[in-house]
């Protein structure tokens, strides 16, 4: 049985650790509902650019580069995942759904959006092309558009064949969903007329660019979201474990303690009536 | 969807700056200008900087500021996707004023390339400013998440 000391001294170490967890969750649950105000905000333009730019491609002819799978079978993956652990199976999730695409012996690259994403993939030494770090808790348009340049220009210069995005869905605060999509070739045709104004190859050149990091500023957004309602959840749980552990660290305790005292008046009624 | 009325969104990243439906709008494209009325054949547009436009029972029912973006026309809806929209009365004029002065002294100094694209750029914005908020304001219809 273990002394009274070495209880003690777990109880202690046990609610230093609840301190953390705890401070963890109130910030958690603070930086998430700033990621949530960001990501509702910016949701209907990301929606919008989406849904509109896939019925333009549907209309548009098929010739257009962006709409054709390059000749190289190679694939680009942008893996989003946090800088933080911590959070549940939040990074790990998605770092599984990246890997999964990737086809043995063909070479894929990765770009990684996130320190547990990159960690992840250097681990099972796969060639990551370019990684970011800093960008995933309070993602800025320019970052999105920064990882979207470097896709698209793998993609036109035919480094890659086509380039898949992965992220973590955010449904709501206990729900989130791993996703992936491809970003390139967008899919064509399927038909539908439209005109174009100037012409369908300007505005497809203006269109494309600000489509891939639209749709990757939305996949940051809400995989930010994701990442902090996860490690509220998480840090929740651990807070209300170890509320249980105290407990029932302090019943060990106390019989302990009530056995010590017993063990004591037993010796001492028994060495009174020796004498 | 009303007979006769066209459904305008506006989105821009920070918020949906409109949502309702209209009776006519005036959008600006890099070719000229164009009136969209309901039954108008599908498209899609880059936009220019300048006023949106929107008309409704044939008088004025305010403008908006668009700074570039895109627009998919179909016979029931305009969306308009932009990086800036702003109405009148978030336009400061005085601000709008200096930035195109600013923007007028750096395109006569002529430093580098950079540099006048980027003046160029922030005296046509300036410009667009100044002119939709010489405009009373009106305002129609629900602007979902509204205010700055």
């Amino acid at each position: 049985m273990a002394t009274m000391r070495s209880i003690k001294r777990r109880i202690r170490s046990v609610g230093s650790t609840q301190q953390i967890t705890r401070a963890m969750n109130l910030v958690a649950a603070s930086k998430l509902a700033k990621a949530r105000a960001s990501l509702e905000s910016a949701r209907p333009f990301c929606l919008e650019t989406e849904s509109s730019v896939k019925r333009i491609a549907a209309a548009a002819s098929p010739n257009n580069p962006y709409f054709k799978a390059g000749q190289n079978r190679k694939l680009a993956i942008i893996v989003i995942t946090g800088d933080r652990g911590l959070c549940g199976g939040y990074n790990v999730n998605a770092s599984k759904a990246g890997y999964s695409l990737i086809k043995d012996g063909e070479g894929d690259l990765v770009i990684s959006v996130g320190v547990k994403g990159r960690d992840y993939f250097r681990r099972r030494r796969r060639k990551i092309i370019r990684s970011y770090s800093g960008v995933s808790e309070m993602p800025f348009y320019e970052d999105a558009y920064e990882i979207g340049m470097v896709a698209m220009d793998l993609f036109k210069d035919g480094e890659v064949g086509e380039v898949h995005l992965v992220y973590t869905k955010f449904l709501s605060t206990m729900t989130h969903e791993t996703s992936s999509k491809r970003l390139l070739p967008i899919e064509s045709g399927g038909g539908g007329v439209m005109d174009f104004e100037p012409s369908e190859d300007d505005l497809l050149t203006y269109l494309v660019p600000k489509y891939i990091s639209t749709v990757i500023y939305g996949a940051m957004l809400e995989s930010s979201a994701c990442e902090q309602s996860a490690r509220m959840t998480g840090m929740d749980s651990a807070t209300k474990n170890s509320v249980d552990l105290i407990n029932s660290l302090s019943l060990q305790y106390n019989r302990a303690r009530q056995d010590a005292i017993t063990a004591e008046l037993t010796e001492i009624v028994s060495g009174a009536n020796a004498l | 969807m009303a007979a006769g009325r066209i459904h305008l969104k506006i989105v821009t990243p920070f918020r949906m700056l409109y949502d309702d439906n209209v009776d006519m709008v005036v959008l600006r494209g890099t070719e000229g200008d164009m009136g969209v009325m309901p039954g108008h054949e599908s498209r899609a547009a880059i936009l220019g900087y300048g006023p949106l436009r929107i008309i409704n029972g044939g008088s004025e029912g305010g403008r908006i500021a668009i700074m570039g973006g895109f627009a998919e026309i179909s016979s029931s809806e305009v969306t308009v996707v932009s990086d800036v929209a702003e109405w009148p009365e978030e336009i400061d004029r005085l601000r709008a004023e200096a930035a195109k002065l600013r923007a007028e002294q750096r395109l006569q100094q002529k430093d580098n390339d950079v540099d006048l694209q980027r003046a160029e750029l922030s005296l046509r914005r300036a410009l667009v400013r100044m002119e939709v908020s010489s405009y009373p304001i009106i305002r129609t219809g629900k602007s979902p998440g509204q205010g700055k």
